[in-house]
């Protein structure tokens, strides 16, 4: 760097410093542009709103309890209901919605591994009882529709995969429950990271 | 932090969106910080990132002028009136000063102000040679100088 820059820095720096010593005079052009600096910087510490003060009014982040600290999520509402953030409602809507998912995709999975048509009961000529009506023939269609649930109530087979179905289904909820369980702790962490922070802000650690 | 996002976005709420942002992104990328004994360039990197992203996107937005600025925040209740005036024509006078300024100006005076970082650090940050930083900071308080010192009554 050439020395006009870098006198150019000096002399912004001291222009635009926290706090100017007293006992050394500023070039003309410094001071100049050292007015501007402190009038600027008046009206910032004029306007602006002392941060935290009203951050802590608005959201009170944590209750403290002797040396213990308790977060959001787990204060009680004394008028109500037990307060519930917004986060866990949300993941309590995302862990319903995959639970439901997954119980759709597994019965239309299982149903399209079912045979498209019914079983051939047996070999041989067709039963009587599947045989169209002549065209001729008097008997009621009623009739013969009650015929047919008859004939297929005594042909359900108790089918075993069914209940191994079920209980994939049922596997399936638990599993995304317990994914849930596993996010929802997830969060606590951050939640009280993020209230770490705020108390180092507060201490004017950061 | 805050005043700096306040000064650049001129919104409280989004001010107060983004500072969580910014200390939300600061916790999700700690791994990847290195301890220099100095956080406050670290975060105020992001944070000026957020309000050019935020300022990028929506860049329908319109600030709104003193009196409606107002209208939707309007003082605290326990100040005193002479206290709101003195604090109301100060805002406006703000408002002013900072639509002086371009915004690489204002970044780069904001960043001076709320951040007490090196010209270097800033340059950095806002991306530019340090040249381009301590011009931008020498033009916007010749800027400053003419609106607030040889204009002011």
């Amino acid at each position: 760097m050439s020395d006009e820059p870098r006198d150019l820095q000096r002399r912004l720096e001291q222009a635009t410093a926290a706090d100017c010593p007293a006992d050394k005079p500023l070039e003309p052009d410094t001071a100049s542009l050292r007015e501007a600096w402190l009038a600027f910087a008046a009206l910032l510490e004029a306007t602006g709103p002392a941060p935290l003060e009203k951050l802590r009014s608005e959201q009170e982040i944590t209750v403290r309890f002797g040396k213990g600290r308790v977060p959001f999520s787990l204060r009680e509402n004394r008028d109500g209901p037990p307060v519930i953030p917004r986060t866990r409602r949300r993941l309590a809507a995302v862990a319903a919605l995959a639970a439901s998912i997954a119980v759709a995709v597994t019965l239309i999975w299982n149903g399209m591994r079912q045979p498209a048509g019914p079983p051939p009961l047996a070999d041989g000529p067709a039963s009587p009882d599947i045989e169209q009506p002549a065209p001729d023939s008097k008997q009621p269609r009623q009739a013969l529709a009650a015929n047919d649930v008859d004939q297929d109530a005594d042909q359900f087979d108790w089918d075993d995969s069914l209940d191994e179905q079920l209980v994939q289904v049922g596997q399936e909820i638990v599993r995304v429950q317990q994914d849930w369980y596993q996010l929802d702790d997830a969060f606590d962490p951050i939640q009280y990271g993020l209230q770490q922070m705020a108390e180092d802000m507060e201490d004017n650690v950061l | 932090m805050r005043g700096y996002l306040l000064a650049i976005v001129r919104r409280a709420e989004l001010a107060d969106e983004l500072t969580q942002e910014v200390f939300f992104r600061a916790w999700r990328a700690r791994s990847r910080y290195r301890e220099a004994g100095n956080a406050r360039p670290y975060l105020l990197r992001i944070a000026d990132r957020l309000a050019c992203d935020r300022g990028r996107r929506a860049g329908r937005e319109i600030n709104l002028d003193e009196e409606k600025w107002q209208q939707i925040e309007p003082p605290g209740r326990d100040e005193e009136p002479a206290d709101t005036l003195a604090r109301r024509e100060a805002a406006e006078q703000l408002t002013a000063a900072l639509q002086t300024l371009s915004p690489p100006q204002r970044r780069v005076l904001l960043l001076r102000y709320y951040g007490q970082l090196g010209f270097a650090e800033i340059a950095e940050i806002i991306n530019c040679p340090l040249n381009t930083a301590l011009s931008h900071c020498r033009r916007g308080l010749l800027a400053l100088r003419k609106l607030l010192v040889e204009n002011s009554p």
